[in-house]
């Protein structure tokens, strides 16, 4: 029994690292549950986020986030630095705004629950109930 | 000028908050905005960039940039500015458009836009986007770039597999940039474009641009046709940009070639460089009937040094060595094909300043 209890914990804690990071991401990328994708290649998840693929509402954490720089460099192959400089050359040409920006995970999985199309990305280990963590493929 | 100065402040604090850094409201209606003030010095009686042997302190400007999605499709663009040229002052609607977006591959935009034309001319005087305090002004000083174009205009994008196509098209009335001074002239029945392609390799970015209309300033008309190339490869460390561009208008012929290069030390600290040059030329005029060669030419070498608080606000310097006088020259000398006795050929620039935006 005790080597049951062993076995079992030791699985728990396995399940649970596997769970909260994606292939060794420090990040997880959330959809609303409705939404019927399970992964996206990671060009065009790019493409969401820079707002250059229509039909979804992307959310990004704030600009100071670690998180949002580990995701940035993962998906973008750039720092959110260079992305905020992307970004500024849309605004100010009246072209296009940045995804809003939420200061905490909770915020983000708050969004995503509430919008049918949003997506968006939290910390690894970050709670994600009531939405979809789906894979990010290369 | 204090109603400007503190609006400038209130800018810069805006910029530097965290909290309004953190939280991206969630109405329809965004706001951002991007100011610059900035002291300029010459070595002599030229003028270049509004530095002046004296030292110039009064070169600032302000801008709001509001957007607004009031139905689906509908977005509506305005940005109003503020701008401070030594003892010139105005207030200027850099644009304000409807724009229509019936798919990512067509928005229809009409009201007054701004033009579309190399890298910098839709963000001219967003100084958190380049490395210098001032464009290179081979391209951005004058001969090439309009304030905006009242007109229609179409825009949109197309990607095919790694390849990305970005495209303008616009016609209407062009306004001509000149810094704080009232608009001298207007492009009329412009029809023009730019091509920007987002190449397979990350961050280098290739286009074309091209307009043709009607130029007409009091006492002159002229029928430019302006055609451009540009090339821009930006990654986390390195920002490199090239324009080539040439204008013909009547019998004048403007080129303009600049290679500008930024790369970032640390967090914070950056190195930037530029090479610029421009020459004013009159067709069929042989060079031994120009009195003074040095009034039709630029070339600019610099080399900056700027401090990154943040992606928002920026402390900018940088030493200019400039030869020729086409964009350095005393306060009332007409360029072009004039003589005067005691102009310096030479000029050697300091800027020093702040830039910011939120």
């Amino acid at each position: 029994m005790k080597r049951a209890v062993i076995i079992f914990t030791v699985m728990l804690c396995v399940l649970a690292g596997v769970s909260s990071a994606q292939d060794g991401k420090p990040y997880k990328l959330i959809v609303n549950p409705a939404n019927p994708a399970s992964a996206l290649p990671k060009a065009k998840v790019s493409k969401i986020f820079l707002k250059q693929e229509g039909n979804w509402s992307p959310v990004d954490l704030t600009g100071s986030s670690p998180v949002r720089d580990a995701f940035s460099k993962d998906v973008h192959g750039r720092s959110a630095s260079t992305i905020k400089s992307y970004w500024q050359s849309q605004i100010f040409s009246g072209r296009e705004v940045p995804p809003p920006e939420k200061g905490s995970d909770a915020a983000v999985a708050a969004y995503v629950k509430a919008n049918p199309n949003a997506i968006g990305y939290v910390s690894a280990g970050a709670a994600v109930d009531g939405v979809k963590v789906i894979r990010v493929n290369p | 000028m204090q109603r400007f100065i503190k609006l400038l402040v209130v800018g810069l604090l805006v910029a530097l908050s965290p909290s309004v850094l953190a939280q991206e409201s969630e109405s329809d209606v965004k706001i951002h905005g991007f100011g610059t003030w900035y002291y300029g010095k010459t070595n002599n009686e030229n003028i270049f960039l509004n530095g002046n042997k004296k030292g110039e302190y009064e070169n600032a400007k302000f801008a709001l940039n509001v957007t607004a999605t009031p139905m689906d499709k509908l977005v509506i663009n305005a940005q109003l500015g503020f701008i401070q040229a030594g003892d010139k002052q105005r207030t200027s609607l850099d644009y304000a458009f409807a724009e229509y977006r019936f798919s990512k591959y067509l928005r229809l935009r009409a009201g007054q836009v701004k033009q579309t034309f190399g890298i910098y001319s839709e963000y001219y005087d967003v100084g958190t986007n380049r490395p210098f305090i001032s464009l290179p002004q081979s391209v951005y000083g004058a001969f090439f770039v309009g304030r905006a174009y009242k007109g229609l205009g179409l825009t949109g994008s197309v990607d095919k597999g790694r390849w990305g196509f970005d495209y303008d098209a616009y016609a209407g009335s062009l306004g001509i940039e000149s810094g704080a001074a009232e608009q001298p002239g207007t492009i009329r029945n412009v029809v023009g474009g730019r091509l920007n392609v987002r190449t397979p390799v990350s961050g280098l970015r290739v286009g074309a641009s091209a307009y043709r209309g009607k130029l007409e300033i009091p006492g002159f008309e002229a029928k430019p046709v302006a055609v451009a190339a540009h090339a821009e490869y930006v990654n986390d460390k390195w920002t490199v940009r090239s324009e080539i561009a040439r204008n013909t208008f009547s019998t004048f012929r403007v080129h303009a070639f600049y290679v500008e290069a930024g790369y970032k030390i640390d967090k914070h600290w950056q190195a930037a460089g530029l090479f610029d040059d421009g020459t004013f030329k009159i067709a069929g005029l042989p060079e031994a009937f120009i009195p003074q060669p040095s009034l039709n030419e630029h070339k600019d070498r610099a080399a900056g040094l700027n401090y990154w608080f943040s992606d928002n606000v920026v402390l900018k310097s940088s030493y200019h060595f400039v030869d020729g006088n086409l964009y350095a020259n005393p306060d009332g000398v007409v360029a072009f094909a004039s003589f005067y006795p005691n102009l310096k050929p030479t000029t050697k620039g300091l800027q020093f300043g702040v830039q910011f935006s939120f």
